[in-house]
């Protein structure tokens, strides 16, 4: 695979920043933003302070406008996108019936509609060149019921479902669309849990362990790669056996 | 003076009422227990806690945690207490 024009919404940290990585390792250019900088963030701008390869904006993912400025100067410095990566989400964990509005409409707003809203950014150019490929970071939570994860679940299954209706409607052009449904992985996500908590976890998994931000990077990455060139609506499981 | 608006201390007894009242319904054992108490160490359930909200809903007409606060501040019987103290006469 030639090099690419990466972006990963949600790339300053975690898995964003992981894929992002790899990405890099691999030659590709990566675009990515945030609201804030990170120490990933720096280290990219201290390799390459030119911006030849890497990209980073502040940049509020709830903020249209933003977003659009963001893209277009994508398309103005490297010609457009080739292959989006929406891995921006938020956890905002607890009992639905007590929930805040505001941390409802945050998840809506972060996990699903900046999502939408950057595929819907960059799908013109990957139409007009016959080619794209769109990676929606989804989880297991969108697979399998789960207490306490109600709202994040319903947005990333309704990411499964804009990527299998995607992949039918952009596969005429060349453009794949998939999603990575994760497990439970060393992340921020899982970092507050309890030490029973996580033992249950890893109880819960087949392979008794939980996975590292790595291997879901992995996964990611085949997934974008020409190795996956006949693979598009597919929603890849990446969990050590949970949901089996 | 009669203002209409429970005190303080009323509110505080109401919610200690009404935990009792769940726990009772459930069939479960009463402990004793005071302000520094952990919620979850009277013996209520997370979702025992969101009947609880709502039950404080229909006596307050308020629920503090739709916008204002978020749940997981609240730890401790006196914490719920004070979260209703600070929103039932502040509407």
């Amino acid at each position: 695979m030639g090099q690419q024009v990466v972006l990963i919404s949600g790339g300053s940290r975690g898995l964003g920043a992981a894929i992002a990585r790899r990405c890099l390792d691999l030659g590709h250019m990566v675009a990515t933003f945030s609201r804030s900088i990170t120490p990933f963030i720096e280290e990219q701008q201290e390799r390459d302070p030119q911006g030849v390869r890497f990209h980073w904006s502040s940049v509020d993912g709830r903020d249209d406008e933003a977003l659009k400025r963001f893209v277009d100067t994508l398309a103005e410095r490297y010609g457009g996108v080739d292959v989006l990566v929406n891995n921006a989400a938020v956890g905002r964990f607890g009992l639905f019936p007590l929930m805040r509005l505001g941390d409802i409409d945050e998840s809506l707003d972060v996990n699903l509609r900046t999502n939408v809203l950057l595929a819907r950014l960059c799908t013109p150019s990957m139409v007009s060149r016959m080619g794209g490929c769109i990676l929606n970071i989804s989880s297991v939570n969108a697979l399998r019921g789960n207490a306490g994860v109600a709202v994040y679940s319903a947005t990333k299954a309704a990411l499964d479902g804009f990527t299998r209706a995607l992949a039918r409607e952009l596969g005429p052009k060349n453009i794949r669309v998939n999603s990575l449904a994760p497990g439970y992985f060393d992340s921020e996500m899982v970092s507050s849990l309890t030490e029973r908590q996580m033992h249950k976890l890893v109880r819960s998994t087949p392979l008794r362990r939980l996975g590292t931000v790595e291997e879901i990077a992995e996964a990611a990455l085949f997934l974008i790669s020409p190795a996956a060139a006949f693979i598009t609506g597919h929603t890849l499981v990446v969990d050590g056996g949970v949901t089996c | 003076m009669l203002t209409g608006r429970p005190t303080e201390a009323e509110i505080e007894a109401t919610i200690h009422r009404t935990i009792i009242e769940l726990l009772e319904r459930a069939g479960k054992p009463v402990p004793p227990f005071d302000e520094e108490d952990d919620l979850m160490s009277t013996g209520l359930t997370s979702l025992d806690l969101a009947a609880l909200v709502a039950k404080l809903e229909r006596r307050w007409k308020i629920d503090p945690f739709l916008e204002a606060k978020a749940i997981t501040e609240v730890r401790t019987v006196g914490d719920l207490c004070r979260t209703y103290q600070e929103h039932v006469n502040a509407r």
